[in-house]
């Protein structure tokens, strides 16, 4: 589970590291920040400011016996920067899609960017459902009965777990979203699915690790290589400004000959 | 006191979105004098109406009056502020003009015109169609990027992409080849060269004048006022900023404005009858400029790359540029369709590479390479001009340089000698650049080349060059310097010399300790470690001492004995692990310090010319090394200074082995005595040499006024402590007293200096 949180060792730094576009993309204080933070630094920070357009976060990773650098986009979750989503995802390799379990609405924003990203992303991105604040519902069973009403017992208890780190104080601090719910829609829609908690660090570099595994590093390695081996050969190198220039960018459909970066 | 190296927020800058020739908004909020608006608006849309429908990204560079706003400094962009336009225009029935036209501009300090304009393009699109969050997502985005280092290749994190800059430094050509990109994989679109446009200007825009290019390095050389008449503001401004890019590594000394309209606040002070500034080139686009400034000595004329003449006047000779500035039509300012070409009464002296041209052109036929390469091999081929113009004055100056800096010879600071223009070409004559000069306009190339490199000396280009080139070896001269002091074989030097040698190398090495030797200690040379205390205090006790520092006052470290102090510490300890307790023993050299400087032979015996000059010296010997010496003849009094302290020294030094003090300030200032000032370089009054007298600052200062001062490191001054150390165990122990009570002199004054402030 670790294994894609060591830094590159030693023995691995000589080898030029596969370079993967991840974002992370949901609703606003799910923790999508707090998730990054977590990972490339194994930090935790209590009321995290809100992200601004998007932060950008580098973190290597060692698996098996290649190093993966990932370069991550951390998405502003505030729904006034929702349109600035597709110069993020464009020629991503992967994304995070993170909810709270704590808040079912958050699931339904989840799922409404799985649709956006399998309409207009990379076709080939692995993403990743990740249900963050599981530290919240550490104590309890995933509840099948209640979909989305605030548990006034469930709240007790949960603030004598947590009694002054609670995120959002307008958060019913009772699961909302049960594993296998989430779960089952992972499955159906073919994402990789995990329960994290940024707070105490479970889950998380798995999270990281799985994406590692899943994605076709070979692939991306020859793509690359291919890519810009045709940028210097192909069509006279030429990138016109002005196309380049004229909004299409923002599409996210248009793949620049098919590949990935 | 500390290098406290506060950088300024290298990249925050307002991004300024205008409408209609009116600042519509600008994120973050900021303020514009109304001078720097109106400079903004009008160099931010076309200042013609040549242009068509579509997008188009240009940069211009205007006078800042806004404190803080523009760089500042003695180079030539203090004062100057870049913007970077993405400018869009389109028919829009339902805009009561037709028309949309709206700029989204980035102002910077930087011209980074390869940096900044991928920055707006990709802006620039995305805000149209986003909006404010745009602005604030690039604006934090850029924020967040870390403080510039150039000549490195930074990584630089920008909407969704991930820019590889390199940063140029100023002066330094940006090629491919010196570039951290490989050639095989380099991406224009995401690998940027700060000061090349994206995918090249200079052949972008001069692609079609590429035998006129020679000219214009020339032109630019001398630094030869020039007007640049593009189709548009694109055009234009790309197409200056390659011109001053052409003749890097030569600082271009004069201004420049990439693109320049008639509404411009400086519009009056270019655009008059009188004859151009000497040294400027001004991009434009306006039409009226060609009959305002038709008086110009040299005007360029660049069409928009589509526009041009589909035969290939590329694949003739050297002639065709010639030949159209020759045609009456340029002179008519009305024709907007107008011909390309370089016209100017500037004769060529630098003969045209005639197989460059014949690749160049057969490149441009066969659209065999991008562009972006011919660009990178056309500037490639100038930069070798430009340098191999540069070898005889790099050449000759280097012998205006010393080279043999000793322990003994660095009695006075080395300073360069004056650049001779006489002598300089006389050297030229003997060691000609390795460029072809033309010869019709002369008897032979010898004399072409005279010519050319005494109008060069004559221009403000070559002043930048000297002046620089002077700091740079400056700079040089004083690491090397320091060098010598902190590494030389100084426990070698020593033997056989006299005491005022000895006393005056301390002094000067004493000198590099700075303000960081006021802290307290003799030298570096403690007995009965009596600043200590006062170490303690500034929280940085060394744990290498093996006790508590509240011990130390207990007198358990305290050995009352001169030759148990030799401890360094000082500001200095703040390195900490390296501060040791030191033994009397004087300590060889490390060894690995003594290989990196070999002391020059001379090093052990001083000439007679050293000597006499001491012995004259002797006399004014005064112990007083505070950073801000004063040369003061009028102090000197023989050798009674040095020791006339002694006894007050040593009174001191009672009281405190009597009574610790914690703190040196105040023991010191029990010594009592006053300020007995005096610069080292104040003895130097004794041999009646006036020019000797200046301060290792003040000599540099009169070379190069704004030469940074390099100052000792760290660990030189840690490296500095040591040889102090040896120099003061090879003095008698006489003369150490004194030079204790000098210090403690001199802290006193230090003290008292702060206190006054």
């Amino acid at each position: 589970m670790s294994q894609a949180n060591d830094a590159a060792g030693p023995a691995a730094s000589n080898m030029k590291p596969v370079q993967v576009k991840l974002v992370l993309l949901g609703e606003a204080a799910v923790g999508k920040s707090s998730l990054v933070l977590r990972f490339v630094n194994d930090e935790f920070q209590l009321n995290k400011e809100p992200t601004i357009g998007a932060a950008f976060l580098t973190q290597k990773c060692r698996l098996e016996d290649k190093v993966i650098k990932f370069e991550i986009w951390d998405t502003a979750g505030q729904e006034r920067f929702h349109s600035l989503a597709p110069m993020y995802y464009r020629n991503a390799q992967a994304a995070v899609i993170v909810y709270d379990v704590t808040k079912a609405s958050s699931l339904e924003k989840a799922k409404s960017w799985v649709k956006e990203l399998q309409r207009q992303a990379n076709p080939n991105i692995v993403i990743a459902l990740t249900g963050n604040k599981v530290d919240l519902v550490a104590n309890r069973k995933s509840r099948t009965h209640n979909d989305g009403e605030v548990d006034e017992d469930g709240e007790q208890d949960a603030q004598e777990i947590d009694e002054d780190e609670e995120d959002d104080e307008d958060y019913a601090i009772t699961r909302q979203v049960p594993t296998e719910e989430a779960s089952a829609y992972a499955q159906e829609s073919g994402l990789l699915f995990f329960e994290t908690s940024a707070k105490n660090g479970q889950g998380v570099a798995e999270v990281f690790t799985e994406i590692a595994k899943k994605i076709p590093l070979e692939h991306i390695l020859s793509s690359s290589r291919g890519a810009r081996a045709g940028g210097v050969n192909g069509s006279n190198g030429r990138v016109d400004l002005q196309n380049g220039a004229n909004g299409q960018r923002l599409g996210g459909q248009q793949e620049k000959g098919g590949c990935a970066c | 006191m500390v290098d406290s190296n506060t950088r300024s927020p290298f990249f925050s800058l307002p991004i300024v979105i205008l409408s209609y020739l009116a600042i519509e908004s600008v994120y973050p909020p900021s303020e514009f004098t109304p001078e720097e608006s109106k400079n903004i608006c009008f160099s931010s849309f076309p200042d013609s109406n040549t242009f068509d429908v579509g997008d188009t990204v240009f940069n211009f560079r205007i006078r800042s009056t806004t404190a803080g706003r523009a760089a500042t400094g003695p180079t030539t962009d203090a004062g100057f502020l870049y913007g970077y336009v993405f400018f869009r225009q389109k028919q829009d029935p339902s805009i009561r003009r037709g028309y949309f036209q709206k700029s989204v501009v980035v102002l910077t300090q930087h011209p980074f015109i390869g940096l900044f304009s991928k920055i707006v393009s990709v802006l620039g699109p995305a805000y149209f169609e986003i909006g404010k969050p745009m602005l604030e997502t690039a604006f934090h985005d850029i924020a967040r990027w870390r403080a510039p280092i150039t000549d490195s290749m930074m990584e630089l994190p920008f909407m969704g992409q991930l820019l590889q800059v390199q940063l140029a430094k100023p002066q330094q050509p940006q090629l491919l080849e010196t570039s951290p990109f490989e050639i095989a994989t380099y991406q224009p679109d995401t690998h940027i060269l700060s000061s090349v446009p994206i995918n090249g200007g200079l052949y972008k825009h001069f692609q079609d004048l590429v035998p006129d290019l020679w000219l214009c390095w020339e032109l630019m050389t001398l630094a030869e006022p020039i007007m640049l008449i593009g189709t548009s503001p694109e055009v234009c401004s790309e197409s200056v900023a390659s011109l001053v890019d052409l003749i890097n590594p030569i600082p271009y000394c004069g201004d420049y404005r990439p693109y320049f309209t008639i509404q411009d606040t400086d519009f009056k002070s270019f655009c008059n009858k009188q004859s151009p500034p000497s040294s400027i080139v001004l991009g434009v686009t306006n039409p009226f400029f060609v009959k305002t400034l038709e008086h110009w000595p040299h005007i360029i004329k660049i069409g928009k790359p589509m526009n041009r003449r589909p035969n290939n006047r590329l694949a003739m000779d050297g002639t065709v540029g010639k030949v159209a500035t020759g045609s009456p039509k340029i002179n008519k300012p009305s024709s907007l369709d107008f011909v390309q070409g370089l016209v100017t009464k500037r004769k060529g002296a630098i003969a045209k590479d005639t197989n460059l041209l014949c690749m160049l052109a057969e490149a441009t036929a066969n659209r065999s390479s991008p562009d972006y390469l011919l660009d990178n091999i056309l500037r490639k081929h100038f930069v070798t001009l430009t340098e191999k113009f540069l070898v005889p004055l790099n050449r000759y100056f280097a012998t205006l340089v010393p080279n043999d800096i000793s322990l003994s010879s660095t009695l006075q600071f080395p300073h360069i000698a004056p650049f001779k223009q006489q002598t300089f070409l006389k050297y030229l004559a003997k060691n000609p650049p390795a460029i072809t000069f033309k010869t019709p306009a002369f008897k032979s190339s010898s004399e072409a080349c005279q010519s050319f490199y005494k109008d060069f000396l004559k221009c403000g280009n070559f002043a930048t060059w000297l002046r620089l080139r002077t700091i740079a070896a400056q700079n040089e001269l004083r690491r090397r310097y320091l060098e010598i002091l902190s590494l030389g074989d100084v426990a070698g030097w020593v033997k056989g010399r006299n005491e005022v040698e000895v006393v005056d190398l301390l002094v000067r090495m004493r000198e590099e300790l700075g303000s960081s030797g006021n802290k307290g200690d003799l030298f570096s040379f403690k007995p009965k470690l009596k600043t200590r205390p006062g170490l303690s205090r500034e929280g940085s006790y060394n744990s290498s001492y093996g006790s508590d520092p509240t011990l130390t006052d207990a007198g358990g470290m305290w050995t009352g004995d001169l030759s148990s102090g030799f401890s360094r510490r000082g500001s200095a300890s703040g390195s900490g692990s390296e501060t040791d307790t030191r033994t009397i023993t004087p300590p060889p050299l490390d060894p690995t310090l003594g290989g990196l400087t070999k002391p020059s032979p001379a090093t052990p015996t001083p000439s007679n010319g050293d000597s006499s000059y001491l012995s004259s010296a002797s006399a004014g010997t005064q112990i007083s090394t505070g950073p801000k010496a004063i040369p003061s003849r009028q102090r000197v009094s023989g050798n009674g200074d040095l020791y006339s302290n002694a006894s007050s020294y040593n009174s001191a030094n009672s009281s405190r082995a009597g009574t610790p003090t914690r703190s040196s300030s105040s023991s010191s200032l029990n010594s009592g005595i006053p300020e007995q000032g005096g610069s080292s370089r104040g003895r130097n009054g004794g041999n009646g040499n006036t020019s000797r007298e200046t301060s290792p600052e003040r000599q540099r200062k009169r070379y190069a006024p704004e030469a940074s001062v390099i100052k000792a490191s760290v660990k030189q001054k840690e490296q500095l402590r040591d040889q102090i150390r040896i120099l003061v165990e090879a003095l008698p122990v006489d003369l150490r007293d004194s030079l204790m009570a000098s210090e403690v002199k001199k802290k006193s004054m230090t003290m008292m200096t702060h206190e006054g402030y």
